[in-house]
């Protein structure tokens, strides 16, 4: 099962197949999870995970999740069932082939990870495991993140009767997985903080960090607009030792820090009259952008950002629990980074 | 690995005063990221010394006001050169605004003169902002090389008919890019017999469609060649 932090896209946005037997299949490719690291992702899901994992971690695809069971009570093995649903479309088992396909958009990079037939996806079992090393390019860009997809397709040219398959390349099913990466996600850069800062901005020399944010409720400012100071050694070495769990803790902690300081700032100036509270005319601002992650869908209701717009003005600390609810991780990197435990 | 980048709280201030003609020191808004060795943009400062040098001929030549052309004479070069960077660096949009408001500002500027002159961040800020990749300067021509890559070769890039619109709108802007060797057929296709404005939209809306149904990644070169003359019909 996914984790909390994974998110389901709505279904209303799936394309209708006009072919016979392929809803069948689909439902099949539903039960696909992308596991990238320790991180589940379900079925036309998304997840954010951190940079260090995006860049570090093995990437495999779950394939046994089928609630159905054989007779001695043991999963019927993905390919045995798409093997068994196949008919429904006319197709004959060597007329099909799997793909995994990764790409990111961003630098328009994509690469096809896995291909097989049927006994290939038989042999892999419960697990495609995709490359590691080399690390394909769609798994190191933690600023664009990526898109994999797992597909079925009819891979040559057929003749076929109408609601059958014909062209090569025609997608029976598919599993998309959406990984993102809190670098690319709300993006604020940290900037690092020499004693020059300090003295020009006026902060102590112990200080380690140091938020400036412009009105959160103005959709005309954007997050260009939320300064982050962190000092300078203190980000190198995070920097340099990305992946370690104090690093991550670190990594999570500041994102909390920036969200906590705009979330605050965003409360005053709802409760002394200073912003709408309407969802609608904040639309495009800095803390709608906001919450509309912490919804935790891709397009949540107007009800729904409504009701996390008034939690704000209303219990803004209650509002940031969301926040550390959207964080891939934030308890187990905590958990490591106090016992000290090797990641 | 160290190598700079433009924070985007500063994107709007530097262009600004680089529209003004402010001198800017090399460091100057500038935030390194990472740690040790710094990357080696030698090669980088040479092309782009290089380039304007064509520029001021380019200028001089019949095809001055055709700044598309030489948009794509570069894109071979600049993709050559600069994607010898390790790939974490050109996936942080922070380099990109450096390299456009830094490296290549004379490009950027020239390329779209009057937006910049308008003085108007909220419309020139799309050419140095690196938020959307297929509109700010460097990184689409950059895209542009990418896609059009093939056997070591920049063939496919253009450069000899003023193709920007058709590139920016039909291959990069959308997700053709996505099935590499129907893209370079598609590329091919147009070079060899190009399209107009009015032949090419009703096309892109038949490939767009056969797209949605259709995963294009396994299609062989002659497969690629079938599909896009079977769409382009007689044109």
């Amino acid at each position: 099962m996914a984790d909390q932090s994974t998110r389901l896209r709505t279904t209303s946005q799936r394309d209708i197949r006009p072919y016979r037997g392929v809803k069948e299949i689909q439902r099949l490719f539903d039960t696909v999870v992308l596991v990238y690291g320790q991180d589940e992702i379900d079925s036309d899901g998304y997840s954010s995970i951190s940079p260090s994992t995006y860049l570090n971690d093995s990437v495999s695809l779950r394939l046994v999740q089928n609630p159905e069971s054989d007779d001695a009570g043991e999963p019927i093995p993905f390919a045995t069932k798409f093997e068994k649903l196949l008919p429904g479309t006319g197709l004959v088992a060597n007329e099909v082939q799997f793909l995994v396909i990764a790409s990111t958009s961003y630098l328009k990079i994509v690469e096809v990870l896995w291909r097989g037939g049927i006994d290939d996806v038989r042999e892999s079992g419960k697990w495609i495991t995709l490359p590691r090393e080399p690390r394909p390019s769609p798994f190191q860009t933690p600023f664009g993140g990526c898109t994999v997809t797992f597909v079925a397709v009819l891979n040559q040219k057929r003749d076929a009767p109408v609601l059958e398959p014909k062209r090569k390349g025609t997608w029976l099913a598919r599993s998309q997985f959406i990984v993102e990466t809190e670098l690319g996600e709300i993006g604020f850069t940290p900037i690092p903080l020499t004693n020059d800062d300090r003295t020009r901005l006026g902060l102590p020399m112990g200080a380690m960090r140091y938020v400036v944010v412009g009105d959160p409720l103005d959709p005309e400012v954007s997050q260009e607009d939320v300064a982050v100071w962190v000092d300078a050694e203190l980000l190198g070495t995070c920097i340099a030792n990305p992946g370690t769990p104090g690093s991550r803790s670190f990594q999570h902690q500041l994102l909390l820090t920036v969200i906590a300081t705009i979330v605050t700032k965003a409360s005053r100036q709802l409760q002394g009259g200073g912003g709408s509270t309407e969802i609608s005319e904040i639309d495009g601002s800095i803390i709608y952008r906001i919450i509309e992650r912490a919804s935790g869908k891709p397009k949540p209701s107007a009800q729904e950002t409504q009701r996390l717009l008034e939690l704000i003005r209303d219990d803004p600390d209650k509002f940031l629990t969301y926040v550390e609810d959207w964080i891939n991780n934030l308890a187990r990197d905590l958990r490591l980074s106090i016992s000290g435990a090797p990641s | 690995m160290r190598y700079p980048t433009i924070p985007e709280n500063k994107v709007i201030e530097l262009t600004t005063r680089q529209i003004g003609n402010e001198f800017l020191d090399d460091a100057e808004g500038v935030t390194l990221v990472g740690t040790g060795t710094d990357i080696d943009l030698n090669d980088i400062d040479t092309l782009s010394k290089t380039l304007q040098a064509e520029l001021k001929e380019f200028r001089k030549s019949d095809s001055a006001n055709k700044q598309d052309l030489f948009e794509g004479r570069i894109a071979g070069r600049i993709h050559e050169t600069i994607n010898k960077l390790p790939l974490p660096v050109l996936d942080d949009p922070g380099f990109w605004r450096y390299l456009a408001i830094k490296k290549f500002w004379w490009l950027v500027y020239w390329r779209e003169q009057a937006t910049f002159d308008n003085g108007e961040a909220g419309t020139f800020r799309v050419y140095v902002d690196a938020k959307k990749s297929h509109e700010t300067i460097p990184l689409r021509i950059f895209l542009r090389g990418q896609i059009a890559l093939r056997d070591e070769s920049y063939e496919l890039v253009g450069g000899d008919e003023e193709d920007t619109d058709f590139w920016r709108s039909h291959i990069t802007r959308v997700l053709t890019w996505k099935a590499p060797t129907v893209v370079q057929t598609l590329i091919r296709s147009h070079q060899d017999k190009r399209m107009v404005t009015k032949v090419l939209r009703p096309f892109a809306r038949r490939m767009n469609r056969r797209r949605s149904s259709l995963i294009l990644n396994e299609y062989t070169d002659d497969e690629a060649s079938a599909l896009i003359a079977e769409l382009r019909g007689d044109d």
